[in-house]
């Protein structure tokens, strides 16, 4: 591995948004991974404006001369910023209101800190997107917000205050002192709430007002929902396609029994997350889903789960039978479309904005080291150099 | 010639062609093509292994053929020795782990899918401690994991006396621990010197007795129903009353001035579960033996007074093995003041230490690098939360700081669900900083000379057992996956039988 040659980096760690906002900024390394998860081996350049992709990034020829303003990363990967599909990084206590199981209205952006500790070392570790998801302890917990780890002050900053709305089917749910108190209460109460909004919302005028749930129950609104055991999956996908839903699940450890069925569905899947203390029955989830049909996400989960806890994730799948193109996706543009962001982050595509990481090699090898990361065009983080024998 | 005759004729044709010509009961197994990581650190590539009964009998870019072999070819894949955890309780059970107890007896040999989980991952041996909370455990042991032939194979029996200190989760009971650590070298010996002093004076009395006996040869005594038939004498003689006292405390082979003393003068001993005691437990007193009212010395003063054995302490005894260095001692300590504590009485009684967790090892890198002492890491954290407990000072790099320093630092799992993670986190080491041609090292041919099984297992050499792992790829490489697992030269793991 050659160490990077960094021609003005720091010079644009200290101007950091202001040569984004002004300037073109051009990028050249040794490969990208493309919007598929491959990685694509070989010189590039990409340019930034304004703090977007201006296009994807262009082979260029080998010694061909530096351009003005150029950052060269020799023997560097191209990575969209990772996106952690649900973390609580920054989460001032729970992020759910337990008073009440159906909380729809409810946003975690009101329990975000963005001056929260830790969060730095989610960005040095290459995560810039996250969904501030709300816990699982209430059947409709709320929407997710979504943030990124590094705004124009250098603190993270929320991007979309009303994401997608979080529901659980997950025993921490049933609770003693409110309903539900049991798994058939927990579904009846949200088949009918469903239902009731449902109604609701397609015999309403167009012009009537409409809330989280209403725009939930027809597939306006997306939804991430916990569905723990298989026979939550079941449910998940009856109730998604009686009302049209539009569901992204959350399930990990029956994969063997509902691998099948979620890839019939053609479901979107969040796994995880996977640490160095998962089983090998959790590690084997992603391969499985998504060798069945399925859109795998592999989620982080910090801080519960170590800073670099999606590259782990993503690569012990790996070893376990997820496609190497497929893992990347897993913790790029496939978390980014679980937070319906992937217009916006999760590529490297001229319009998306210019979230990327610089690794020593491929993501998915552990080997890599993070050496820069970019949030919205600006440098927020450059590692300290590091000999390398 | 009858049919009979020349089958017999044929039998023996072949027999002694096998015992004679060949010299091979065997036929062999041959992994042909591929890359070969031997271990130490050295790569053969397009490389052939060859395995006969159970070891590796050739090894190199050209072997000649072998008769009647099973060949395999691996063209485009890597093999590499079975990856060994250097610390790991996976196959264990809790039953064994006091004091006494013995790893390789807790080896739970049905639980077939743990095993087989770290298999499918590369892992082939371990070290598994007999742990017992905190203070002494067992002894603990070097196994093989063997699916096939009944669990696992033990390599190495009463490799190390497991200690853990610092395991509690409030400051007082970690400091309690500590005094107990501290004060626990210094009681062994003076048990061991107690019990040199009982056989003197066993003697001494066993002496006086005879002699009174040849005095008085007529008189004889009732045997009492003593274990050990001594004769209870009857007339003591006041002169030799005076040597019965105990002899002052001679100074002893290997053995230092009384300098402990317990932190701030505090007595911890009530504030632990289980007992800080700091003297053994009182022994029960067997009938017809010592402690009789009527045989108290300021009763009957005339009597030879028989000395009292001292109570037997087990823990006092393996500690004393590990005092004359009979058996290697692994202290798990976390914290740094932990560590410094086992570092101390390392340096004072002169213990043959292996270091276990020490994840706040980067505080006190110089005194460790200074004690020369190998240190066995545990996991990583496991999230980006702060733990007040032992693992306050644990880091994703201790493993990477502690070599940069100097210091003779494995990685091993400590806990059996990150035994299959092995070769993942020493891939992660390397981007923590560990050089890329000590990660596989450290993992195999390292690992076997620290545990002290180098000369079976850990790198791929002619005469080693033949414990090996063929990978689709680079061990260390995004979506390697293990394909073959040979154990003692037996496949126990195929992938294409599991997919």
């Amino acid at each position: 591995m050659t160490a990077p040659r960094v021609c003005w980096i720091i010079a644009g760690f200290a101007l950091g948004a202001v040569v984004a906002r002004g300037d073109t900024l051009r990028i050249t390394a040794d490969g990208w991974i493309d919007p598929t998860g491959k990685l694509v081996k070989g010189p590039v350049a990409v340019e930034v404006a304004d703090g977007y992709f201006k296009a994807a990034p262009a082979p260029i020829e080998p010694g061909s001369p530096v351009a003005d303003k150029t950052t060269t990363y020799e023997g560097a990967i191209l990575c969209p910023g990772l996106v952690d599909v649900s973390a609580a990084l920054g989460a001032l206590s729970q992020l759910t209101e337990d008073a009440d199981s159906f909380q729809p209205d409810l946003t975690t952006r009101d329990a975000f800190d963005r001056f929260g500790p830790r969060l730095h070392r989610a960005l040095e570790a290459g995560v810039t997107t996250f969904g501030l998801a709300p816990d699982d302890q209430n059947v409709i917990g709320g929407r997710i917000a979504v943030c990124k780890t590094f705004g124009e002050d250098g603190k993270p900053r929320v991007i979309d205050a009303y994401g997608p709305l979080k529901l659980s089917l997950s025993p921490a749910v049933f609770q003693r002192d409110r309903a539900p108190t049991s798994r058939s209460g927990a579904l009846g109460m949200l088949t009918h709430a469903v239902d009731g909004a449902h109604h609701k919302a397609t015999t309403a005028q167009d012009d009537d007002p409409k809330d989280a749930l209403m725009l939930f129950s027809y597939g306006a609104l997306q939804g991430v929902i916990s569905a723990p055991s298989a026979a939550d999956v079941l449910y998940a996908l009856d109730l998604q396609s009686r009302y049209g839903l539009k569901l992204v699940i959350a399930h990990t450890m029956d994969a063997f029994e509902t691998a099948d069925l979620l890839g019939k569905a053609e479901a979107t899947v969040i796994v995880g997350p996977l640490t160095w203390s998962s089983t090998e029955r959790e590690q084997r989830a992603p391969g499985l889903l998504s060798k069945a049909g399925a859109d795998v996400v592999v989620a982080g989960g910090l801080p519960l789960a170590p800073a670099n806890a999606l590259r782990i994730g993503a690569s012990l799948a790996s070893r376990c039978g997820l496609e190497l193109n497929a893992a990347r996706r897993a913790i790029t543009i496939e978390p980014a479309r679980a937070l319906r962001i992937d217009d916006r982050v999760g590529s490297i595509q001229g319009g998306r904005s210019a979230d990327f990481v610089v690794f020593s090699g491929d993501p998915l090898d552990l080997r890599s080291r993070v050496l820069a990361v970019y949030v919205d065009g600006a440098p927020a983080f450059v590692a300290p150099k590091q000999d390398v024998e | 010639m009858t049919h009979v005759s020349r089958a017999a004729v044929v039998a023996l044709t072949l027999g002694s062609l096998s015992g004679f010509g060949f010299a091979q009961p065997s036929p062999a197994t041959v992994i042909d093509g591929a890359t070969i990581l031997i271990g130490d650190g050295k790569t053969i590539d397009k490389g052939v292994i060859q395995i006969r009964n159970g070891k590796i009998s050739a090894v190199g870019a050209h072997v000649p053929p072998a008769m009647m072999a099973e060949t395999f070819y691996a063209d485009g894949k890597f093999v590499t020795p079975g990856l060994i955890d250097v610390w790991t309780t996976l196959g264990a059970s809790a039953a064994a782990s006091g004091v006494g107890g013995d790893a390789a007896d807790a080896i739970n040999r049905y639980d077939r899918d743990d095993m087989m989980a770290a298999i499918r991952h590369g892992v082939t041996a371990a070290y598994v401690p007999a742990e017992a909370g905190d203070g002494v455990g067992g002894v603990g042991a070097v196994v093989r994991y063997a699916p096939k032939a009944g669990g696992v194979s033990v390599l190495k029996d009463r490799a190390a006396l497991h200690v853990s200190v610092g395991a509690g989760q409030t400051a007082l009971q970690r400091l309690a621990s500590i005094q107990k650590f501290e004060s626990m070298w210094r009681n062994a010996l003076d048990y061991r010197d107690a019990q040199e002093r009982y056989k003197e004076d066993l003697e001494e009395y066993e002496k006086k007795i005879k002699e009174r006996a040849e005095k008085a040869e007529k008189e004889k005594k009732t045997d009492e129903g003593k274990d050990k038939a001594e004769k209870k004498p009857d007339e003591p003689k006041p002169e030799e009353k005076k040597e019965e006292k105990p002899k002052p405390d001679k100074p002893k082979k290997g053995r230092k001035p009384k300098t402990d003393v317990a932190p701030f003068g505090l007595d911890l001993s009530d504030i632990v579960a289980g007992g800080f005691d700091e003297q053994p437990p009182k022994p029960e007193q067997k009938p017809g033996e010592e402690g009789k009212p009527g045989e108290k010395a300021d009763e009957k003063k005339e009597e030879i007074k028989k000395p009292e054995a001292p109570p037997r302490n087990p823990e006092a005894e393996a500690l004393l093995d590990v005092i004359d260095g009979k058996i290697r001692v692994r202290v798990h300590a976390e914290r740094p003041a932990e560590i410094v504590a086992v570092i101390e009485a390392a340096k004072r009684y002169n213990l043959p230490l292996v270091l276990e967790g020490a994840s706040g090892a980067r505080f006190v890198a110089k005194s460790l690098k200074k004690l020369e002492a190998p240190v066995v890491f545990g996991v990583e954290p496991q999230t980006m939360l702060e733990s007040p407990g032992p693992m306050r000072y644990n880091s994703f790099d201790a493993v990477v700081h502690a070599r940069q320093a100097g210091i003779e630092a494995y990685m091993g799992s400590g806990v059996p669900e990150q035994t299959p993670q092995l070769v993942s986190r020493a891939a992660a080491a390397v981007a923590a900083g560990l050089p890329e041609r000590e990660a596989l090292p450290m993992i195999t041919s390292k690992a076997a000379t620290l545990l002290g099984v180098d000369e079976e297992i850990g790198t791929i050499e002619g005469g080693r057992s033949a414990d090996l792992v063929v990978w689709s790829g680079n061990p260390f490489a995004p979506g390697a996956q293990v394909e073959r697992v040979y154990i003692a030269g037996e496949l126990v793991y195929d992938i294409e039988e599991n997919e």
